[in-house]
């Protein structure tokens, strides 16, 4: 039959005069999602021409937000990956990544040292893989973070992916295998803390937990304030950018609370882009199907920021922070890595990723 | 082409729907000089509101089985010769537990009796081919339907007729004819400007419902009846082959899958020539009886409706009853010895029909030749990479494909998207614009399916009017979009409801009600 979103639409056009990729590939390269979501999968054997435009989808839900009927273009889109991906390769980084899943449960292998993580305390901290394997410092400032909020973070030996990525490029069998696992290790536990909005999103959607972005937990604490940072920092000029998932899936609150803790930090000044929304352009598969895309999309943002005067790009989120980072154009960090080195008392921060 | 140009075509063919560009077709292929004349565009009448079912013969297998032998062998004829426009899915009969068993063993022994290859297969393998339709069915036959597009099987054979050398006219009625010692000695065409005499040998009536208006041109009677059949259009795909209620034929008993669209139908009733149009009445019906076999179908979004006229012969049955074979009438008996009538019949068996009139013309003519249309392909299907827009393309044009993409890639402006519910570029509307066969927008939208989406025009006309660059383009805009409004109305529910509504507003903006019916 057909979806909701295949037969809700009425060609209002918002959806396709508001999607980042459109804008910046073009309608020759990128349809954009009502082709995707809504046209296309109306017809029959011809749809498999749209499979290499389906990979350039970021899920941004940037339409969503704007589809005067809500109707839920991402998931629709990935839906038809799914349907097209049944049993045909995928683009090399993404078959890389299964193999990855296949022998050690997580994307990514970790490329150098990584954080230990406690196995024991109070709060349930999951890392997730572009954290554990990419980048160690977000997980040391999440740590750090929830411990100057008086919790003890721990994470469950042997734990997986979330899945967000599986399903994401529409691998419905390893997504059950992996869901599976992780939720024997949950067993018994309601809240869960992360750092990646993909997973806080995912953990949501598919597990049944409430799980909470790490920047929910700490504003939410009410216990971070600003005698809680260093007063001696130099003072600087930072750019915030606002993670698609972590925004608009798990809700714009977030984005206030992120606004509101760098407010506490003596010393910053955020300015403004007019680009914050945008996606940077790695989320959806996009960053490992087409790196070339996720960096054009990631370079218009950071050249907005450097453009505003920005000497830090930060953004919640680890996945947004490595895609940025991938232009070289200015420094980026994840905004609890920032926290976390303002923290007056702080343990085991690094300098900002390489 | 100017009116001040001669033709003198040995045969005459009146009707430019399947039968007609069929016979043009054949008799071109044999050499014989044919001059077409359609009074409105190429499928304008039945041949462009019908199911769009390749019959596989099955349907008639009970009640018709002469016209089931010819459907089962012809339609396999079709897909060999118009694949680019045939869909060849395959098709299930489904019977619910309330429909009689007996009919069962009957289907299985008529399609037998007329070849029609049918399997009976598991309740669980029927719902693995056909998820959607209801858990409760009681037996599934499994046959080979396919779907087929109509407004591009008449223009294939059409272009294909033009190509052996038939001139096709469209816009171009036949308003006389004149008998003159037991023969037609000259036929009036067009009207105006556009008027002119020809003198053929041989004239075809091949003009569907209207076989006996044109017969009566000639002092001729054709004793017929119209009957009426209505049709709904679904958004998407909601099956994935030919979906036919195992039964008796009735109302509303099968889906066929089309394009981005599935079409539900039929009815059967009296029918006129004019103002043929689907009733909100008919559509429930149609809804009610489907809904039986496909759940989901309640919540489906409707996005038109649509009707043709059947014309069947009397001394048949009526309505259902009525035999769907076709009849060749010689008009020799009546007194006028070079008039043929071809008449009845279905899509599915247009070229055993063109072949039948053809022999017949050819004897009449003294000529000989023999039939080649099944050993030719119209255009073989065309398959291969691309975009999605190329994509859609070469599964409307086929083999045509080739020069309308060479014009569309040309320049970025004829890539652009004028119609994205369908994906027609600029250019393929620049395309078909510039064929003296087109001259409205209903026109262009045959030619490529433009405007035929689920927003129903509400987004490409304006593109579609500065394409077309008529005269009247505001005049030509406001009565394309009353006679979608026309098929519109009887299905004006849920989504289909909102999209008019935001329609509104769009066309309000230009003064245009696209609400007003002429
Ligand atoms: C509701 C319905 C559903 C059907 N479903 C199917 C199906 O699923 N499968 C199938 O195989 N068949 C189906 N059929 C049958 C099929 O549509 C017809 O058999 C076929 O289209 C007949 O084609 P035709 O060329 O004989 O008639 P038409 O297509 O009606 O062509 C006759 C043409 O003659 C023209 N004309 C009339 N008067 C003049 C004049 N004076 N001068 C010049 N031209 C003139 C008309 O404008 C018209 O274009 C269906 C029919 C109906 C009504």
């Amino acid at each position: 039959m057909t979806s909701r979103t295949m037969d809700g639409c009425i060609k209002c056009g918002a959806c396709v005069r508001e999607c980042p990729v459109l804008l910046q590939e073009g309608q020759d390269r990128f349809p954009g999602p009502r082709r995707l979501a809504v046209e296309g999968p109306r017809f029959n054997e011809e749809l498999s021409a749209l499979r290499s435009p389906l990979e350039l989808c970021t899920t941004c839900a940037r339409c969503t937000a704007a589809c005067p009927s809500a109707l839920p273009l991402p998931e629709a889109l990935v839906q038809v990956r799914r349907l097209l991906y049944r049993e045909k390769p995928r683009p090399e980084r993404q078959e890389n990544m299964l193999a990855n899943i296949d022998g050690t449960l997580r994307t990514v292998l970790p490329s150098g040292p990584v954080t230990e993580l406690p196995s024991t305390g109070d709060v349930l901290f999951f890392p997730g893989c572009i954290g554990h394997g990419r980048y160690p410092e977000g997980i040391t400032s999440s740590l750090s973070l929830i411990r100057a909020v008086g919790g003890r973070p721990f994470a469950p030996q042997g734990w997986a992916c979330c899945g967000s990525p599986l399903e994401k490029i529409g691998d419905e069998q390893r997504l059950a295998r992996l869901e599976a696992h992780n939720k024997a290790l949950f067993r018994g536990f309601d809240t869960v803390v992360t750092s990646c909005p993909g997973c806080t999103v995912q953990l949501r959607k598919r597990y049944g937990l409430d799980p909470q972005h790490i920047i929910e937990h700490i504003h939410g604490s009410g216990r971070l304030r600003r005698s809680s940072f260093d007063h001696g920092s130099p003072p600087i000029k930072v750019a915030l950018h606002s993670p698609c998932h972590l925004a608009r899936v798990v809700g714009p609150h977030t984005l206030e609370m992120a606004r509101d803790l760098l407010d506490m930090v003596p010393g910053v000044d955020v300015v403004s882009t007019g680009l914050e929304d945008d996606c940077c352009g790695g989320g959806g598969g996009v960053a490992s199907a087409r790196p070339d895309v996720a960096e054009r999309m990631a370079a218009r943002k950071v050249q907005a920021a450097v453009e505003a005067g920005a000497e830090l790009l930060l953004a919640p989120c680890p996945f947004c922070v490595i895609n940025l980072g991938r232009t070289g154009l200015l420094n980026v960090q994840d905004l609890t890595v920032f926290l976390a080195s303002r923290l007056l008392k702080a343990e085991g921060i690094y300098s900002p990723i390489p | 082409m100017s009116s001040s140009e001669r033709y003198m075509p040995e045969v005459l063919i009146v009707g430019g729907g399947a039968t007609g560009t069929g016979i043009a077709r054949d008799l071109a292929m044999r050499g014989v000089e044919v001059l077409l004349a359609e009074a409105g565009d190429l499928s304008s009448g039945a041949s462009g509101g019908n199911h769009g079912m390749l019959h596989s013969g099955a349907r008639y297998a009970v009640t018709d089985p002469e016209a089931a032998r010819e459907c089962a062998t012809e339609g396999e004829v079709l897909k060999r010769i118009a694949g680019f426009c045939i869909e060849d899915t395959g098709g299930l009969f489904v019977s619910l537990p309330r429909d009689d068993h007996a009919y069962l063993d009957r289907f299985l022994d008529g399609c037998r009796g007329s070849g029609v290859r049918a399997e009976e297969i598991s309740i669980c393998e029927a719902l693995r081919s056909e998820p959607n339709i209801s858990s409760d069915i009681a037996a599934a036959v499994r046959v080979p339907d396919a779907s087929v597009d109509p407004f591009f099987l008449v223009w294939g054979m059409a272009e294909s007729a033009r190509e052996a050398g038939a001139t096709v006219l469209t816009h171009t009625p036949v308003t006389s004819l004149h008998v003159k010692e037991g023969r037609i000695a000259r036929a009036v065409l067009g009207r105006g400007e556009r008027r002119r005499t020809v003198r053929p040998e041989v004239v075809v009536n091949a003009s569907g419902a209207w076989c006996g208006r044109v017969a009566a041109m000639a002092g001729q009677r054709i004793d017929m009846q119209l009957d009426k059949g209505s049709m709904v259009v679904f958004n998407g795909r909601l099956v994935n082959g030919l979906v036919n209620r195992l039964r008796p034929p009735a109302d509303g008993d099968i889906l066929v899958p089309h394009r981005s669209s599935t079409i539900l139908g039929t009815t059967s009733g009296p029918g006129t020539l004019e103002d043929v149009r689907a009733t909100a009445t008919e559509v429930e019906g149609l809804l009610r009886a489907a809904t039986e076999v496909l759940p989901g179908l309640s919540t489906a979004r409707t996005i038109r409706s649509y009707a043709g006229v059947r014309p069947l012969l009397n001394g048949n049955g009526r309505g259902r009853q009525a035999s769907r074979a076709f009849t060749v009438i010689d008009h020799s008996e009546g007194g006028v010895e070079n008039l043929l009538s071809v008449a009845g019949g279905k899509l599915t068996t247009c070229r055993l029909m063109a072949e039948k009139a053809s022999d017949a013309v050819m004897r009449r003519l003294g000529r000989s030749g023999a039939c080649r249309t099944m050993l030719e392909e119209i255009s073989p299907p065309v398959i291969g990479g691309g975009s999605f827009q190329e994509e859609v393309m070469r599964r409307k044009y086929g083999a045509f494909t080739g020069t309308i993409l060479a014009e569309c890639i040309g320049s970025p402006l004829g890539r652009e998207e004028a119609c994205s519910c369908e994906s027609v570029s600029v250019g393929e509307l620049e395309h078909f614009a510039a064929s003296p066969d087109v001259i409205s927008l209903s026109d262009l939208m045959r030619r490529t399916r433009a405007g035929m989406g689920y927003c129903q025009a509400g987004l490409c006309v304006f593109r579609m009017a500065s394409a077309l660059d008529a005269g009247e383009p505001r005049r030509e805009i406001e009565r394309f979009l009353a006679e979608r409004w026309k098929g519109i109305s009887p299905v004006l529910r849920g989504e289909q409801l909102r999209q008019e509504a935001f329609k509104a507003h769009l066309f309000k903006v230009h003064g245009i009600d696209h609400t007003r019916e002429g």
